[in-house]
């Protein structure tokens, strides 16, 4: 009998962040700044429809596994940035949404 | 996270949006035992070490509504069930974040007690809570 190495994620089902913060803003086309973004886990989620994404985290080894996701997905809108939404720099235009994503 | 939200209103377009996915701010994970659509309530997790850090956000959030960076266009709460297979890897999953909930007294003898009687086919039921929270960007004068 198989048995998992990793007990079930404790975050929603995927798809199911998307669908509730699409029922507030619209993410087609949208640039996106993310903060705590952790391993890129929701970046992926919503990434291609999306016109460009930034997405923070402090954490560099959750940076290093989302910047690679990234890669093996082919997802290249999305700049990932080591650090804190208060000390980052940002540049270019403004942002259309931000998202906090369980980052307290 | 005040200074976050302040930060993400200067990059910011005018009529731009915040989202925040948050846990529940008290609500938090139920477990049951689940078998054949029948569930047994086991407990109400607890987690004192993490209820001042969601205080913290929500307290947050409501300083850049009063300093009318922001204002709140819509709150909604959710809630998700995940299956485990057995106290060993329930315990497992519920410290996967940095600060875990736990039982509350009594709670950990009651899984053992209900799960040594389970019936065939039975899984523990965890339900987590969460909160999105959108805000808009007030337009500077």
């Amino acid at each position: 009998m198989s048995r998992s190495l990793e007990p079930p994620s404790d975050y929603p089902p995927p798809g199911t962040e998307i669908g509730l913060i699409e029922r507030h803003v619209r993410m087609e086309g949208r640039r996106i700044l993310e903060v705590g973004s952790g391993d890129g886990r929701l970046t992926g989620q919503y990434a291609r429809r999306a016109a460009s994404v930034v997405a923070i985290e402090q954490d560099a080894s959750s940076v290093a596994l989302a910047r690679r996701m990234a890669a093996v997905e082919g997802t290249g809108n999305v700049s990932f940035r080591v650090g804190t939404a208060e000390r980052v720099r940002l540049g270019g235009a403004p942002f259309d949404v931000v998202l906090f994503s369980w980052s307290l | 996270m005040v200074h976050a939200l302040r930060r993400a209103r200067q990059h910011l377009r005018s009529n731009g949006a915040v989202v925040l996915i948050q846990p529940h701010q008290y609500k938090r994970p139920h477990v049951a035992i689940a078998s054949g659509g029948r569930r047994q309530p086991v407990a109400a997790l607890v987690n004192p070490v993490f209820q001042p850090l969601i205080n913290a956000a929500n307290a947050a959030i409501q300083s850049v509504v009063d300093e009318r960076l922001f204002k709140r266009t819509g709150t909604s709460h959710h809630q998700f069930t995940v299956l485990v297979a057995n106290p060993t890897e329930m315990h497992r999953y519920l410290h996967q974040g940095q600060r875990p909930p736990r039982f509350p007294s009594g709670g950990r003898q009651r899984l053992q007690a209900l799960w040594s009687a389970r019936p065939a086919g039975a899984q523990i039921e965890v339900t987590e809570f969460l909160t999105v929270i959108a805000l808009r960007a007030v337009s500077r004068r």
